[in-house]
């Protein structure tokens, strides 16, 4: 049951009848759970007593971190090897063993590698970063932790966040479920321009480029410049699936009353890469910036007492996006992702703060930019650090005339899918710049998505990961 | 609210205003609707022409065969009275009916029926029966065709999306814009900066898109990532639903020879060039005609036609190509024929 299904539509509308029908807040939390356990349970039911049992040791061990004479730092410890623990062995175990298994001295022979074939539970490297940031936040006393199981089993579990994000904060999304809440027709007109554009970003944009994607992404051995057409492609499919998926995720939780955090603004029109990633996954970059960069960045200044040193502001930045690498996946690509990117944010750091301060014209700095994303979504994009070495190293810049027709028309695809975004993008920018160009953009975008739609969506890049 | 409000009555415009403008260009689509059966007048001339040649082979496909025999080229070369039955964009419906209403009315029957076909399409009910071809079906369909109206509509959409479907012209031509706008996104550009067309494109997609330069690590995964119609792929949940079934009966109580013909595209050379799906659809189509006895004449890997010299597209020869192909089919039926 994903978002692109008619029947998430009917079950939400479902939820939303029963969830307004009751007027008091603790029921309307009884229905969002209930609808949440339905919801995940609708893609795998054992994982989702995981997750339940997840839930309350989760929420015991932050209770108990607020009473007096226990443990902490242990039970800190308990809810971290827990949390990464679950994390690690489905996502990394598969992986492991692998390798493992190319060397079958290491384990005893009856064991087969079909044995060891894990599904990743849908979900679970966002509610495992929610529940994380809730009990190191709850061990900091920087919030108080919530009494009532049903409202912390919402705040992780909430269905319109619990596949892909965004990965609110308890700071901001708890309170709303303690809170009272009534109809408002502000909801429904908050949220529907949401879910449409949501809906078209996903159906039209992504899926209509992601197919063309995927051609040059399977091929054995591309020329250079089809896989460079191939990223701008993957480029513009990614920010369209993912904001996308954001967008319908927003809408449905206003629908419920309950305003969630933006992830994403204009990160393409970004001139370096740590504007870039203030307006890219915005929910997922603080998390890393408050809970592996200053941690690491602190501990480090108490330990070289303050001294601004190239290593204090390379090793808090490369470990957290090697950590964002990590968490993305499980191939060397991803750890590539991860250092490139620490490299590339380090580098503009030392630009900006160390004192180089090269002046860049802005334009310039923006293509130095996108150059630089492009490669590393093809390093993110690639089946594996092989294929990639090939592309680069062994294959040629363009195979013939046959190619050049191809690629050619590779990039009319890019063209075609980066002027919808870019309109659709101008008529947010400008809100509501007519009383009627809002309604017949919205209008357009409808037609399109009912000409897009077929039973064969494919599922949002980022439940993968 | 407002906005709202204006957005709805807006959707419903354009809703209508496209209605219209595929109904002008797609007039048949919304005809008939198809929870009514079709008109009892069943067209006749294919029985007349086969009572009057007395064949002793029929050829039954679509333009792939239309352009890919050469039927007096053909007949010189077996030596038999051969009639050719190609209806261009027609499938198994439409031979069903064929069969059915024409070949085994007719007062005599040919000795050897072949039918040509390419991909899943033997066993894909469904396709090439709305617009323009429920016209063409209604032509050689009785008003009682039950067999018909099952497999080729109510299995495959309950009657609600069928009369909404052909109520809102929009609703059944959908994907057909959408094609029309992928090709346009496709073709235009590199026609305008090249001057390399339809067919220059798809012969360079092809190549380089070949199944055997796709890569093999979990080939199987990223294949069932790309969105197609599985199920349609699926031989053994496909075949009770399809009119093949159907045809080996017919034919089999008349006591006509059915022989079936997989027909070359140009974008797969050998079975390396299959993708996983198509392989398994063609192993159990396979064994499901040999325990059936019905011959299959395979061309889909014919050396002889591995050139997209021999295409004038995809799947549709060129005159040279199918003098080949008439020769080819030619020796591998007198081959089959004159079997002990």
């Amino acid at each position: 049951m994903n978002f692109t299904q008619l029947t998430f539509w009917g079950f939400l509308i479902l939820c939303l009848v029963v969830y307004w029908l009751h007027p008091k807040q603790k029921w309307q939390n009884l229905v969002i759970l209930t609808g949440s356990v339905i919801f995940y349970a609708a893609f795998d039911v054992p994982y989702t007593f995981l997750l339940a049992i997840s839930i309350v040791i989760d929420y015991w061990i932050s209770v108990r971190l607020m009473e007096a004479r226990t443990p902490r730092k242990w039970l800190l410890v308990l809810s971290l090897v827990i949390n990464v623990g679950i994390w690690g062995f489905f996502k990394y175990s598969h992986t492991l063993l692998s390798l493992f298994l190319e060397n079958p001295t290491i384990l005893s022979p009856g064991i087969s590698q079909a044995g060891f074939s894990l599904i990743v539970p849908i979900g679970l490297s966002f509610y495992t970063l929610k529940k994380i940031a809730y009990i190191l936040d709850v061990y900091d006393q920087t919030i108080q932790p919530t009494k009532n199981l049903v409202e912390y089993a919402c705040f992780v579990a909430f269905f319109p966040q619990i596949i892909a994000g965004p990965i609110d904060r308890a700071q901001s999304l708890i309170p709303q479920f303690q809170k009272k809440r009534s109809w408002n027709k502000e909801y429904f007109m908050d949220a529907w321009p949401l879910i449409i554009t949501g809906l078209f970003k996903k159906i039209v944009i992504a899926d209509g480029i992601g197919i063309i994607v995927d051609q040059v992404y399977l091929t054995q051995l591309p020329s250079k410049l089809l896989w460079l057409v191939g990223t701008m492609g993957f480029v513009v499919q990614l920010l369209a699936d993912f904001s996308g998926y954001t967008d319908i995720s927003r809408g449905v939780a206003r629908l419920f009353g309950f305003y969630t955090a933006i992830n994403f603004n204009a990160p393409y029109l970004s001139k370096n890469i740590i504007d870039f990633w203030r307006r890219w996954h915005i929910t997922l970059s603080d998390w890393l910036r408050i809970y592996v960069f200053f941690p690491i960045s602190r501990f480090l200044r108490e330990r070289w007492k303050n001294e601004r040193t190239l290593l204090n502001i390379l090793i808090p930045t490369l470990i957290t996006m090697l950590v964002s690498g990590l968490w993305h996946g499980t191939g060397w690509n991803f750890i590539l992702w991860g250092i490139l990117h620490g490299v590339w944010i380090t580098f503009s750091q030392i630009n900006h703060q160390g004192g180089l301060r090269v002046k860049i014209h802005p334009t310039l700095a923006w293509l130095l930019n996108m150059t630089f994303l492009v490669i590393s979504w093809g390093v993110f994009r690639a089946s594996s650090l092989q294929w990639m070495g090939m592309v680069l190293f062994d294959s040629s810049w363009i195979n013939g005339s046959t190619d050049l027709s191809i690629i050619i028309s590779v990039l009319s695809f890019v063209l075609f899918y980066s002027a919808l975004s870019l309109i659709e993008f101008a008529v947010h920018r400008r809100g509501h710049m007519s009383a009627w160009i809002s309604p017949l953009f919205y209008a357009c975008i409808t037609i399109l998505i009912f000409i897009y739609s077929n039973s064969a969506t494919p599922d949002f890049i980022y439940t993968h990961f | 609210m407002k906005l709202f409000w204006r957005y709805i009555s807006l959707v419903i415009f354009l809703f209508f205003l496209l209605s219209v403008l595929t109904s002008t260009y797609q007039p048949s689509t919304t005809q008939d609707n198809i929870s009514i059966p079709f008109t009892p007048d069943i067209r006749k001339t294919v029985q007349e022409e086969i009572e009057q040649y007395e064949p002793e082979i029929i050829l039954l496909g679509n333009s792939i065969l239309e352009k890919g025999i050469n039927l007096k080229l053909f007949e010189e070369l077996t030596g038999i009275k051969t009639l050719k039955i190609s209806e261009q964009g027609t499938t198994s419906a439409y031979y069903y009916l064929m069969i059915k209403n024409n070949i085994i009315t007719a007062r005599t029957y040919p000795k050897y029926l072949i039918i040509f076909f390419l991909e899943n399409l033997l066993t894909r009910p469904d396709f090439a029966v709305t617009g323009d071809y429920q016209v063409l079906l209604d032509e050689i369909a009785g008003d009682d065709e039950q067999v018909l109206w099952q497999k080729a509509y109510a299995n495959n959409q309950n009657s609600l999306v069928g009369n909404i479907n052909n109520q809102l012209p929009i609703l059944n031509e959908r994907q057909t814009i959408q094609q029309m706008i992928i090709k346009s996104i496709k073709y235009e550009l590199v026609d305008v900066f090249l001057n390399c067309d339809e067919v220059c494109l798809d012969t360079a997609l092809n190549d380089t898109f070949r199944y055997s330069k796709m890569l093999p690590v979990n080939t199987q995964q990223d294949l069932d990532d790309i969105p197609v119609k599985n199920d349609d792929w699926d031989f053994l949940k496909k075949i009770d639903q399809s009119f093949l079934p159907d045809f080996i009966q017919m034919t089999k109580e008349s006591g006509i020879h059915l022989i079936l013909v997989r027909e070359k595209k140009f974008t797969v050379n050998s079975y390396e060039d299959e993708n996983f799906r198509s392989r398994e659809y063609y192993a159990d189509l396979e064994r499901y005609l040999y325990y059936e006895g019905i011959p299959l004449l395979n061309f889909a890997y014919e050396p002889a036609l591995n050139n997209p010299i021999y295409f004038t597209d995809i799947s549709h020869l060129t005159e040279s190509g199918r003098d080949i192909f008439t020769g080819l089919i030619a020796e591998r039926l007198l081959a089959l024929i004159n079997q002990p």
